[in-house]
């Protein structure tokens, strides 16, 4: 042994006893990690207190709390605000975080933000709804053209035993033309109203007036034996125009989302279904694969959520009932 | 590769340094892995004590929720406004409010209960909220909560946490009790008082209280079912598994449930029978345990270059003196036997320098005894040697005695016998080899005497010896051969009469004894061929053996450098000289 080798081996052995000793604990170092990362959240809106937004915040919060990373929440008030959330998008950009999750208000408006994130080094992972671009790293969301099936099936079966007689003219209420849930919720219920005739779709542009004002004007022009309503404001605007014309019950109607009023309409019965998201899930998962990714993991581009068809029959069972109420918040 | 990696171990110094630091990592690794699990114990231990305190506090806050409610219930099922109400068949509107009024006080006192209400068994309801009628899309009188207190009416009935939908449009999230509501006197059910109690309440107890490691709360009802889950939505679409079934068998006493990663606690409220858990991430808890791993690895650092210095001490201290007898050994390569080792070092090595040393020692005597061996044999061989000189001789000068005395010379019959008589002494002195040099020259002279007398003065002699080295030491018989080879070879045939000088002088380093004779002479070729060690003496030339005698007799005794020469002066003088050393040079071993 050459004089003064043990010497370097000596440190060499002792690193490596320390990082043997450090690997002891692992898995919280993966933690530490993960504390010191910081991840942006652009959401569609967050003004609204018990929405569908706040139930995924605190899916996202949930899964921060268990990892220990640093979460930022921002957005426009309302959903409709797409150059407020570019803008917004801009100024997350700005604040250099390790990784933004954006749910895109507009499939093409958002498209150069993204790229511009990119050629900033911050990766995207969308959620909800997402942008025409293949930048981003993942996508988390309910499989809308699922749930659009899920929804167009239950109609139909609904038809089926009401027996007209004559072929039923079914209207799809949009809420919005350019954003990729709509789209694909619109895909799935034309597929899974296949045989019934489909009189046409119209968009409220996430609006609840424009949805109330299209569909009485709509019932008065055509004969419409079922509705389809594509999220929230639609739903709610289509129930409302036919309950106050004295129609509910008389045409079944199928929406989408959870909002209060919709359980009551679904316990009175002029809701016939409510397909319904887990807002809490897609939320929590999606902190989760953006932990992922920046712990080097391999990730699914695409990771879906899941839908449930809600009716009278299970809106208070157990396993559903805090996706149709979710709890309050807490006061902190 | 491998020869390479072989290469490290090859010395005693880099094995043991390897062989340590092996030990010593696989020492501090599983102290580090024992202190590591003691240390993580007995911390766990005090927090899932702490965490059982908080448990058991937030089942005493059920608990007392529970008996609340329950004391709430029964005030109500004794009041006599309610049994009244309840006995008639008909509707009273007046004490219909009155009640109404009195359970909403009940509500206005008591914030955590969001309603009361009281269901006749057939058509009538009163609630706290008495201006909201009953929701008329639910057969209020199928739930659960109806039926259960029908049907038992002995415990009240408590439900899960659930979305109270007794009015339409309002679902608040509650735990509902339920009693059935008999009449005092006959003791038939009359219907049911529900008390709904906002569960936020039983919400905020189970807000975690640790945020690092993450823990949270959730409560099973005694069926296994979940009565709250902070995390409901990811547990029924089976992202969070809960083992349902072995908590359900965890007893209050018992230690924490670890699964998967996850450490349960469990209490169990004992009114509503609920088991309220708690889950903990298994993370290591210890936030000094990098500072620990700090400190060990520098213990470690240290360790490692102790035991490299002690590595390089320990294999020096046994190689060293290894290299030190290694060397002796190799002087001893140089035909040098005359050394010992002395080594101061470990026991086995010592027993290893010490057995070289005997052997050393063995092979010294060896070496001894070969040359005693050598030596006695060139004894024998010098007595042999010298016995060839005498016989002849000895004869003749016997015959001339005899002679001498028939003729009447009786003068010199004396003068003869004497002369042998010293010539003997002289040659047998004692056994002595060496003796002086005057000696010497009175042997020689005896010899000279008694050959004049026999040949009647054909020759005459002179001896010219320096008064300095008489007293030298010289071999015996050593001129006398000289003397009669000049007698017999120079003079005997010589036409004229002989002179045969002996003369005797000290050199820088030797001493010279010579005799000179102007008789026929020898060729110093001749000569010089007599005296070289190929000769083989023949019977033809008797006086040639005496010669290469008296040569070789110096050689063996004082060394290859002395011995006989011979020279022709002008005058064709035969000179024949004996190179003897001056000083006392004689080997001291050799000395007989």
């Amino acid at each position: 042994m050459k004089r003064g080798n043990w010497f370097y081996i000596s440190i060499i052995t002792a690193t490596l006893l320390y990082i043997i000793l450090l690997n002891v604990g692992a898995q919280r170092n993966e933690r530490e990690a993960l504390k010191e990362k910081r991840i942006i959240v652009v959401l569609k809106s967050v003004a609204q207190p018990m929405d569908f937004w706040d139930v995924v915040k605190s899916g996202m919060e949930e899964a921060a709390r268990e990892s220990g990373i640093t979460l930022e929440f921002t957005g426009p008030a309302h959903e409709y605000l797409v150059d407020e959330q570019i803008k917004l998008f801009y100024e997350a950009i700005e604040k250099k975080p390790d990784l933004i999750i954006l749910a895109s208000s507009d499939f093409e408006r958002l498209k150069t933000p993204v790229s511009y994130a990119q050629r900033m080094d911050i990766p995207i992972l969308t959620m909800d709804s997402s942008v025409n671009s293949t930048i981003p790293i993942g996508f988390v969301a309910t499989d809308n053209v699922e749930a659009g099936i899920k929804a167009g099936k239950t109609l139909a079966a609904i038809l089926d035993e009401l027996d007209l007689g004559r072929e039923p003219n079914v209207m799809i209420m949009s809420h919005s033309k350019g954003t990729s849930t709509a789209i694909d919720r619109e895909t799935g219920v034309r597929i899974g109203l296949q045989g019934h005739h489909i009189l046409g779709t119209w968009y409220c542009n996430i609006d609840y007036q424009m949805a109330y004002d299209l569909t009485v004007q709509l019932l008065e022009e055509y004969q419409i034996d079922a509705i389809v309503g594509l999220n929230e404001v639609s739903t709610l605007g289509v129930a409302d125009a036919v309950y106050d014309l004295g129609l509910g019950r008389k045409i079944p109607i199928v929406g989408f989302d959870n909002a209060a009023r919709e359980m009551a309409y679904l316990e009175s019965g002029v809701l016939s279904a409510v397909v319904v998201q887990r807002p809490y899930n897609m939320g929590y998962l999606s902190i989760k694969k953006a932990e992922d990714f920046l712990l080097g993991k391999e990730v699914e581009p695409f990771l879906n959520t899941g839908s449930i068809v809600i009716t009278l029959q299970n809106m208070f069972e157990p396993e559903y009932q805090e996706v149709l109420f979710p709890y309050d918040k807490l006061s902190q | 590769m491998i020869k390479r990696i072989l290469s490290f171990f090859s010395t005693l110094e880099s094995r043991t340094y390897y062989v340590f630091t092996i030990l010593i990592l696989v020492t501090i690794l599983s102290t580090q892995f024992i202190s590591y699990q003691f240390t993580q114990r007995s911390l766990d231990e005090v927090t899932n004590t702490q965490k059982g305190y908080s448990m058991e506090r937030i089942v005493y806050q059920i608990d007392s929720y529970m008996v609340t409610m329950e004391n709430i219930a029964k005030a109500v099922i004794q009041d006599g406004r309610v049994q009244q109400y309840f006995s008639f068949t008909e509707d009273d509107p007046v004490l219909r409010s009155e009640i109404s009024e009195y359970l909403a006080s009940f509500l206005r006192a008591r914030e955590d209960i969001t309603t009361i209400a009281l269901i006749s068994i057939h058509n009538r309801e009163i609630t706290s909220s008495g201006d909201l009628t009953v929701n008329p899309y639910s057969d209020i009188r199928n739930q659960p909560w109806f039926t259960q207190a029908i049907e038992r009416p002995e415990k009240p009935y408590i439900s899960s946490a659930k979305v109270q939908n007794l009015f339409h449009g309002i679902y608040p999230w509650v735990v509902s009790m339920s009693m059935p509501l008999t009449d005092h006197e006959t003791g038939t059910i009359l219907g049911v008082l529900l008390v709904d109690l906002n569960f936020n309440r039983i919400r905020e107890l189970c807000k975690p209280i640790i945020q690092d490691p993450p823990e949270y709360i959730f409560i099973l009802n005694e069926h296994g079912d979940y009565v709250y889950h902070p995390k409901q939505q990811l547990v029924f679409s089976g992202i969070v598994h809960e083992p349902t079934e072995k908590i359900m068998a965890l007893k209050d006493s018992d230690p924490p449930l670890e699964i998967l990663g996850k450490s349960y606690i469990a209490r169990t409220s004992l009114y509503a029978g609920w088991k309220v858990v708690c889950v903990t991430e298994l993370y290591a808890s210890i936030d000094q345990w990098r500072y620990i791993q700090v400190a060990y690895a520098s213990i470690g650092l240290i360790a490692f270059i102790v035991v490299g210095l002690m590595a390089n001490i320990l294999s020096r201290s046994i190689t060293h003196p290894v290299k030190k007898l290694c060397n002796i050994m190799q002087s001893v390569d140089k035909n040098n036997f005359d050394i010992t080792a002395e080594i101061n070092a470990t026991e086995e090595i010592r027993q290893l320098s010490d057995s070289f040393n005997l052997m050393l020692k063995k092979i010294r005597d060896l070496i001894e005894q070969i040359h005693h061996e050598q030596e006695s044999k060139r004894k024998s061989e010098l007595k042999a040697l010298q016995a060839q000189i005498n016989p002849h001789f000895l004869y003749n000068t016997l015959d001339s005695i005899i002679w001498m005395s028939e003729m009447g010379h009786n003068e010199e019959v004396v003068l003869m016998t004497s002369a042998l008589a010293k010539l003997f002494r002289i040659s047998i002195s004692r056994g002595k080899e060496v003796i002086t040099v005057e000696e010497e020259l009175l042997h020689v002279e005896s010899y000279l005497t008694i050959q004049k007398m026999r040949y009647r003065e054909h020759f005459s002699y002179s001896i010219d010896v320096e008064q300095e080295i008489l007293k030298a030491p010289c071999m015996k018989i050593v001129l006398q051969p000289l003397v009669e080879n000049s007698i017999y070879h120079g003079l005997k045939n010589a036409p004229y009469k002989g002179h045969i000088s002996i003369i005797g002088r000290a050199e820088e380093h030797a001493i010279i004894l010579s005799v000179k004779d102007n008789g026929l002479g020898m060729d110093p070729k001749i000569f010089d061929h007599l005296l070289c060690e190929t000769y083989i003496p023949t019977n033809i030339s008797r006086s040639g053996v005496g010669l290469r005698n008296v040569h070789e007799r110096v050689r063996l005794y004082f060394g290859d450098a002395y011995g006989l020469r011979c020279e022709k002066n002008d005058h064709q003088e035969t000179i024949i000289s004996i190179v003897l050393p001056k000083a006392d040079t004689t080997k001291e071993e050799v000395r007989v």
